[in-house]
């Protein structure tokens, strides 16, 4: 399928835009217009039968006058649709500012370098069909156990046009494709679900090197193994948290308290704790926008400000926020480029973008065989955190017993909790593994999703909560 | 209350051409909104976004083969480029026998009491007070609530429209509000935040003092709070953590994910038919209904066009039936439940509650704590994808109050509890009389407080 033309927006009208907006004494404005393009194919019970297009095209702008914010948005790129957002959102924040004043924008350079090679959305309908078909033939071919197999391909084209009142003009266009297997497997009334998913800011190019028969079969097998999953444990042990999307853990219970809003508003265990020691020393986490074509990097997040790599907790000191410009201002920080949003429907929040726990020395093999009994966990899936109080929890979606520094068996229905300044105090080994997550996040706030990566090695933490209807290793259960 | 005809007309439009495309079946789902959400802390006002949105998808079929497009651009290119697209996904999906649109079925005229000309009257100025007077009486709850963390006013008035190519044609226009309250409770080092929110279709479902209250109490509840040992134990929920459990449930209780294999009540090879089964105890009722006046998920037909209605999904704890919209019900040998739900314009319609309530006994929750001896009663828990409808599995971290001899005693926190969800039915031993509606993602859930017997409790 060719995609439409590619919408222009007249600069002019964008200066004219941001003038209007600010005619009533504002501070500031900007303005955010995106066109998106999803395709999505879904396969279930063997029939590729969900074909879908969805095209969204809007503008937001904002006006800032002291803390008030107008935020109005409107479908389309018309000039009716941008004067009316601008004048909508300056309704709303009148300042005694001189109106009226011109607005000169000058285009920054986004860099377009790292782009698809084989751009999906040029891609035929059947050659992106295909992707599905593939990896839905070889889950199926993992046996008679696999009751059921859902597959999805999605590709996004999303081009934007970010301007603001003090002169940046960025356009950018960024990609995403993500193949996605879910297999239901079943055996003696025993159902289990597996579901795993490769993708990037890349091309079709991404499945020459990640085959989906590769994915489909591991998704497969994955959820078959589940079915000899014994009831997880409860009660408090070490855990293994095997490298790649297992950075989520960090992301969770770290991360989003490092986020500005948070520092801004006092909700975060992290607040007024810049130069403090919150971690292991041999704990080092960084938040990285630069990572080439990784699910959660960009060029220019969206407000226009380049992506960047933040350090935030060096050497187990905490080093860093992440800001967007709202919340940059307001706590006197440097923008770091994490202002980003779900669509042109909502404001930006500082959010991250590839999280990443920095390698360390230990090998993968000596962590397990140093561990007499614990939960090593390869999948999760997903978390929340209260930022506030630094409480977390994560469902474990793939995890096995440890038994005398060897895996045992695979549990079922095991949840992680801990606590923010725990966690990291008590991560006592990081492998040499370094890897990144398989391209599969989203992370949701305020009602805002929007994909993020994840990196980590293999890493220990010595102690954490695991829920499970099982007695634990430290043998406490009932009673007391 | 008036219905906009151009929106209607913009829908026949759409299937008009995505016939004339090549469709031999067409469908075109229209929402139209207009939108206010207001954000304050302190008595000011920190943003205010505003909107009038639209959409439109148009759902073609041909030979039984589907394709959908969406799309914001309603001029006449616009209309034509999504029927064109449509009907190009079409041709190159697989035919499937099951795919069908609902031939018209007349929609009750009863007052549903959806719609409430009254919120549009509300002035940035009410809408502040409201917010302020929420944070007030959270302040006033509890010395130990230190500051606002969000509080969010939302309001919306949106007309759907579907019209089909058998001759459906359905419009109805709703209002709906919501506010949403986080609180910081702080004592020593200890931080916890609690939430509470309202929702309905006007102003008047929104008590300020009530949400206040309800975010104070859970904020400070955990604040000082250590884990209990591992133990079994009965654990009651708050009607907006059993809501959860429900929406889980709901999910396994979805005739495309019975049907398709993903759902714990999956009919088995050897196993007998599940309709009919006990599932719970004889406390547990969970009825459907999309049509129950005023309740926040009402609407007059689903997202298909077919009327909403009562749906008993299990009864003294016997489970009676699922949700099927006109897919699942085809594939299952059954008839829509009216319960294809689409979660925007963009998609297309999945089999979903609107309205599911959990029928309230008839003791307050009082009553409920003193008839434990030993136990857990939660007021918050974190649910990461630990209620799983494939496997039954329930698994969430939780706080709360531990109980002892029928009495709240020492806050809980960082602890988890797990259980298979059938279970869980199974040792509810009573629902107390405190109905309320929770919003969330997954429908919105009527319920009281619950009392569950040998949960376990995983903690220290």
């Amino acid at each position: 399928m060719t995609t439409g033309p590619s919408p222009a927006l007249d600069p002019a009208l964008v200066e004219r835009t941001l003038a209007e907006a600010l005619a009533t004494g504002g501070e500031f404005a900007d303005l955010f217009a995106e066109d998106k393009r999803t395709t999505t194919f879904g396969m279930e019970d063997n029939r590729l039968d969900r074909l879908q297009l969805a095209q969204d095209r809007g503008v937001g702008v904002r006006v800032v006058v002291g803390s008030v914010t107008g935020y109005a948005f409107a479908d389309g790129w018309g000039e009716e649709s941008l004067l009316s957002a601008a004048r909508a959102a300056r309704d709303v924040a009148r300042g005694d500012g001189p109106s009226g004043q011109p607005v000169r924008l000058v285009a920054v350079g986004t860099a377009i370098g790292d782009q698809p090679v084989r751009p999906a959305e040029r891609a035929t309908i059947l050659e992106r069909a295909a992707l599905v078909e593939r990896a839905n033939a070889a889950a199926r071919a993992a046996g008679p156990l696999v009751r059921q197999v859902t597959t999805r391909f999605s590709d996004m084209v999303q081009r934007v046009v970010i301007a603001s009142s003090d002169g940046i003009l960025a356009t950018d266009e960024r990609r995403v494709v993500q193949l996605m297997v879910a297999v239901t497997a079943e055996r003696g009334g025993v159902r289990q679900i597996g579901r795993r998913a490769r993708g990037g800011q890349t091309g079709l190019e991404l499945y020459d090197t990640f085959s989906p028969e590769e994915l489909g079969r591991d998704t497969a097998n994955g959820a078959i193994s589940m079915l000899d999953a014994v009831p997880a444990p409860a009660g408090t042990m070490p855990v293994i948290v095997s490298n790649g999307w297992g950075g989520v853990l960090f992301h969770e219970a770290v991360g989003h308290g490092l986020e500005a809003d948070h520092i801004e508003r006092n909700s975060s265990v992290y607040a007024g704790k810049l130069g403090e020691r919150v971690a292991a020393p041999i704990v080092t986490l960084v938040d990285d926008a630069t990572i080439p074509l990784h699910r959660g990097s960009f060029r220019v997040d969206d407000e226009g400000v380049a992506g960047q790599r933040t350090p935030l907790v060096v050497g187990g000191i905490l080093e860093g926020y992440l800001t967007d410009r709202k919340h940059a201002r307001a706590l006197g920080l440097a923008t770091s480029g994490n202002g980003r949003r779900q669509s042109f429907q909502k404001l930006p929040l500082p959010r991250m973008t590839n999280l990443i726990v920095e390698p360390g020395t230990s090998t993968p093999a000596d962590i397990l065989a140093d561990t007499p009994s614990g939960l090593y966990v390869v999948s999760l899936g997903g978390g929340q955190v209260d930022t506030t109080s630094g409480q977390f929890v994560f469902s474990v979606t793939e995890g096995y017993l440890i038994e005398g520094g060897r895996l045992g068996a695979p549990v079922r229905g095991a949840t992680l909790a801990g606590d923010s300044f725990s966690v990291l105090a008590r991560v006592d080994a990081i492998g040499d593994d370094f890897a990144l997550d398989p391209g599969l996040g989203n992370c949701g706030k305020q009602g805002q999703w929007v994909a993020v990566g994840v990196g980590q090695p293999t890493l220990r933490v010595a102690e954490l909560i695991v829920g499970g209807t099982a007695s634990g290793p430290n043998g406490a259960s009932g009673g007391g | 209350m008036s219905v906009d005809q151009s929106n209607v007309d913009v829908c026949a439009d759409v299937v008009a051409r995505a016939k004339a495309a090549g469709a031999e079946e067409a469908e075109a789902y229209l929402e139209s909104l207009t939108t206010r959400t207001v954000d304050a802390r302190g008595g000011a006002l920190e943003s205010v976004t505003t909107a009038r949105a639209h959409g439109v998808s148009v759902r073609v079929l041909i030979g039984g083969a589907l394709g959908l497009a969406s799309g914001t651009d309603l001029d006449s290119s616009g209309r034509a480029d999504l029927a064109e697209q449509a009907v190009r996904l079409a041709r190159a999906s697989a035919p499937d026998p099951a795919r069908v649109l609902p031939d018209p079925e007349p929609v009750p005229s009863d007052d549903l009491a959806i719609y409430d000309p009254s919120l549009s009257e509300l002035s940035l100025d009410d809408v502040l007070d409201l917010l302020t007077r929420s944070e007030r009486a959270a302040f006033a709850t509890d010395p130990r609530i230190d500051a606002a963390h969000i509080e969010r006013f939302g309001q919306a008035r949106e007309q759907v429209v579907v019209v089909n190519s058998r001759g459906v044609s359905a419009s109805t226009i709703s209002t709906l509000c919501w506010l949403s309250l986080s609180v910081i409770a702080r004592e020593g080092d200890d931080a916890q935040r609690g939430y509470a929110s309202l929702v309905g279709h006007g102003p008047g479902a929104i008590d300020p003092d009530v949400i206040g209250y309800r975010a104070a109490r859970r904020a400070v509840t955990p604040i000082g709070g250590a884990p209990l040992p591992t133990r079994r134990a009965s654990v009651i929920f708050e009607p907006d953590v059993i809501a959860e459990l429900v929406r889980g449930l709901a999910q396994a209780l979805s005739g495309d994910a019975v049907v398709k294999g993903r759902s714990l009540f999956t009919q088995r090879a050897d196993g007998p038919a599940w309709p009919g089964r006990t599932v719970g105890s004889t406390a547990v009722d969970l009825i459907e209904d999309g049509a129950l006046p005023g309740a926040p998920g009402t609407l007059p037909f689903d997202g298909e066009g077919v009327p909403t209605r009562a749906t008993p999904l299990i009864q003294a704890g016997v489970l009676q039936g699922f949700l099927h919209n006109c897919e699942s019900a085809r594939r299952a040998g059954t008839t829509s439940t009216g319960n294809g739900v689409r979660g925007s314009y963009r998609g297309l319609p999945e089999v979903g509650p609107m309205n599911l309530v959990l029928r309230p006994g008839t003791r307050a929750p009082a009553a409920l704590v003193a008839s434990v001896d030993e136990g857990l009663y939660v007021t918050s828990t974190r649910n990461v994808g630990g209620i799983n409808p494939v496997s039954g599995d329930y698994s969430v971290g939780a706080s709360g109050r531990r109980i002892v001899k029928g009495e709240l005693a020492e806050p809980v926190s960082g602890v988890t509890l797990a259980a298979p969800m059938l279970e869980l039915l199974a040792n509810v031993r009573e629902i107390g009389s405190d109905l309320r509606w929770i919003s969330g993602t997954g429908g919105y859930v009527g319920s009281g407080t619950v009392l569950i017997d040998d949960v376990t409790i995983g903690g220290r």
